[in-house]
């Protein structure tokens, strides 16, 4: 299958005080179109900053290096500017809508402007914000063109914000956690329009979160992070339920479940041991080995490379635990 | 259960905002609960519906319009009259959200702590420090984690000070306000887990309250739900999950995306109605798949439904004896409709 957005081996440096620190290193993504690529990690894995790089959105502080190519073409350093892609073929929602929407001026002119720039005829324009609004299921959007951010309910307004991602006919959208900052019953509803929009319009979509049950309902392929390294990817499905690495299976452990049918207390959750690893402070060999049940010795000494596991799979650990018979089998079946 | 030896008890509890020519907003209209020794309840809701503001009345920070909060037996003296709080009051303590922003970020880890002992407890301050390591290896801090300061700490172990200084002060019930939503995957595990191991040690009472209905649905002894100021279901978790009662209850359960779960998440209709203009009747009628006639009109008041099992429900669907499986009441509308 063509990949529309590619990235390989991107590594982004941030300035320290001392040297520069390798906050991302050797990331390499995938997006189909009209398929759902999920980057889980917590916070400091490094899966943020690789989603602002590749719309050049990162801060003067922040180098990145690497190829990142859309529909075959190079963008970004040495191709085409990121400036000339941003909001056309590429857009991006955030967690706050609010950030990406003007307080101060009304929807309808927030979703027509670019169209005054570019010499469109504004009541096209205007027409076609109305149905970008429709699109995202806002009530009545001829009220809402004349309304302001603040009149809208947080799950409105992402909503919003995503009409605006819509406005340039993106072929690709990130997504960074778009959901966090919504209710429950409230981000379901903003998870179902995207998955619509990637499937109706042959998006490729990325969403970034570190929630797993939200990857669950929307990721076809999931690559999961820890300190700023791909630790796994694969079908998102069997990532999640049969993990490949030692990271992703704690990870997926640790996760509540809610209690047992029976009454009993399940006790899902099974906290990983220690404190999660940043780029500052990255172990030597393995970014993980220190809370590793499977950690051996070479684990501290060598970095493991992300290697094919099979059925489209790839993790990264010397050990390999839950390598199976069973999968050699059926990749040699094949 | 009986109501004395409860440890905390809220009787009818109403909290009322006001804001200058803004009509009066009763954040929290009529809550009652009860939280014994051992016990975890959790407090389960969307944003607005009041869960928080029930948490602040609890330990004092608000002041009740209406009800009551007893603690030890005695209503709780809120906290702009601190200093005349009984002392055995004084230990009813709360962990918040954001462990960054209950810290001094230019004060060591354990004056912080002391501070509890000074405030809440007869120790003689030649013990404060051995008590203060000893609280810190309780919650599973590193040595030496007395001398640290916040900025050193990751967000968990910076919760877990926090933790180690509610439990400074001996108390016989916690309040923890979403004690562990700002925190990673793993992070929050430990710190449920550390919660979880206290409550059963020390036998404390622990209020729990968080929107994720997983945490909640893994941890607590009793779930209470929590809609637009009231209590809409209170039972045990596994009831809540697997049979909830109350439409809004259920709507919530539906919602939440979890791994190995087959069907999309669904969506709740609607917007939370303005919580200074409540709809009359059921709270939850604007929003609510199986209204009838009388929801809009009359409330629901909370009734045991079954005696054995002490859950109960606020909705005109249930009666005494005859609990309504919503599940199987939706099935036979969509095949009645189709």
């Amino acid at each position: 299958m063509d990949n529309l957005l590619e990235v390989k081996d991107l590594k982004i440096w941030v300035a320290g005080a001392a040297r520069p620190i390798l906050v991302v290193d050797g990331v390499d993504l995938q997006v189909r179109a009209g398929s759902v690529l999920g980057i889980a990690g917590e916070s400091g894995s490094g899966k943020s900053i690789s989603a602002q790089s590749l719309i050049g959105i990162l801060g003067e502080k922040f180098v990145y290096e690497g190829e990142i190519r859309l529909e075959g073409r190079l963008i970004g350093d040495g191709g085409e500017p990121f400036a000339a892609i941003r909001g056309r073929e590429i857009s991006m929602i955030f967690q706050d809508p609010l950030n990406s929407l003007h307080p101060q001026i009304q929807i309808g002119k927030q979703l027509t402007e670019h169209a005054g720039r570019s010499g469109q005829d504004s009541r096209k324009a205007d027409k076609r914000a109305r149905e970008l609004l429709r699109e995202v299921r806002i009530p009545d959007p001829d009220w809402a063109m004349k309304a302001y951010p603040h009149q809208f309910s947080g799950g409105m307004r992402q909503r919003i914000a995503i009409a605006m991602a819509l406005v340039g006919d993106p072929k690709v959208l990130i997504a960074d956690e778009p959901t966090t900052a919504l209710d429950v019953t409230v981000q379901a509803g903003v998870l179902r329009l995207i998955k619509r929009l990637c499937v109706e319009r042959d998006l490729g979509v990325m969403i970034i979160t570190h929630d797993l049950g939200v990857m669950n309902a929307m990721a076809d392929d999931l690559t999961v992070m820890y300190a700023g390294r791909v630790v796994e990817s694969g079908p998102a499905t069997q990532v999640l339920q049969s993990p490949r690495h030692p990271y992703t299976e704690q990870l997926v452990g640790s996760l509540p479940a809610g209690p047992a049918r029976d009454g009993g207390r399940a006790r899902n959750m099974r906290a990983i041991a220690g404190e999660p690893a940043t780029p500052r402070n990255r172990p030597a060999g393995c970014a993980f080995h220190p809370r590793c049940p499977w950690a051996e010795d070479r684990c501290a000494v060598t970095v493991p490379p992300v290697e094919y596991r099979g059925e489209g799979r790839r993790s990264a650990c010397l050990v390999d635990p839950f390598f199976s018979v069973d999968d050699v089998r059926k990749a040699a079946a094949r | 259960m009986n109501s004395d030896s409860m440890a905390l008890v809220v009787n009818d509890l109403e909290v009322e905002y006001r804001t200058k020519g803004r009509a009066r907003v009763r954040a929290v209209a009529g809550v009652s609960l009860q939280v014994g020794r051992g016990e975890i309840v959790g407090l389960v809701g969307e944003s607005g519906c009041g869960k928080s503001t029930v948490a602040k009345a609890v330990v004092g920070i608000e002041r009740p319009a209406a009800g009551e909060v007893l603690y030890r037996g005695a209503r709780v003296t809120p906290i702009s009259r601190i200093g005349k709080r009984p002392k055995n009051q004084r230990n009813l303590q709360m962990v918040f959200q954001e462990p960054a922003s209950s810290l001094n970020p230019r004060r060591s880890i354990g004056s912080q702590v002391a501070d509890a002992l000074k405030f809440a407890t007869d120790l003689p301050q030649a013990k404060h420090e051995e008590r203060v390591r000893e609280l810190l290896d309780m919650v599973g801090l590193p040595k030496n984690a007395h001398r640290a300061y916040p900025h050193q700490f990751s967000g968990g172990q910076k919760q877990r000070a926090c933790i180690a200084r509610a439990l400074a002060a001996d108390p016989e019930v916690l309040v923890a306000d979403e004690a562990i939503s700002s925190l990673d995957a793993s992070a929050q595990a430990q710190i449920a887990d550390l919660l979880v191991g206290l409550v059963k040690k020390l036998d404390i009472g622990l209020l729990f309250i968080s929107h994720d209905l997983a945490v909640i649905g893994e941890i607590c002894d009793r779930i209470a739900v929590m809609y637009l100021g009231k209590i809409v279901e209170l039972g045990r978790p596994e009831q809540i999950w697997f049979e909830p009662r109350h439409p809004y209850a259920r709507a919530l359960m539906r919602s939440v995306p979890r791994i190995g779960r087959d069907s999309f998440p669904e969506s709740l209709e609607g917007e939370v109605p303005d919580p200074a203009n409540p709809p009359s009747g059921c709270r939850f009628n604007t929003r609510c798949p199986f209204v009838m006639d009388k929801c809009r009109v009359q409330e629901p008041a909370l009734i045991d439904v079954e005696q054995e099992d002490g859950g109960t429900v606020a909705c005109w669907l249930q009666e005494p004896g005859a609990v309504v499986d919503l599940d199987t009441l939706a099935t036979e509308r969509e095949v009645a409709s189709a």
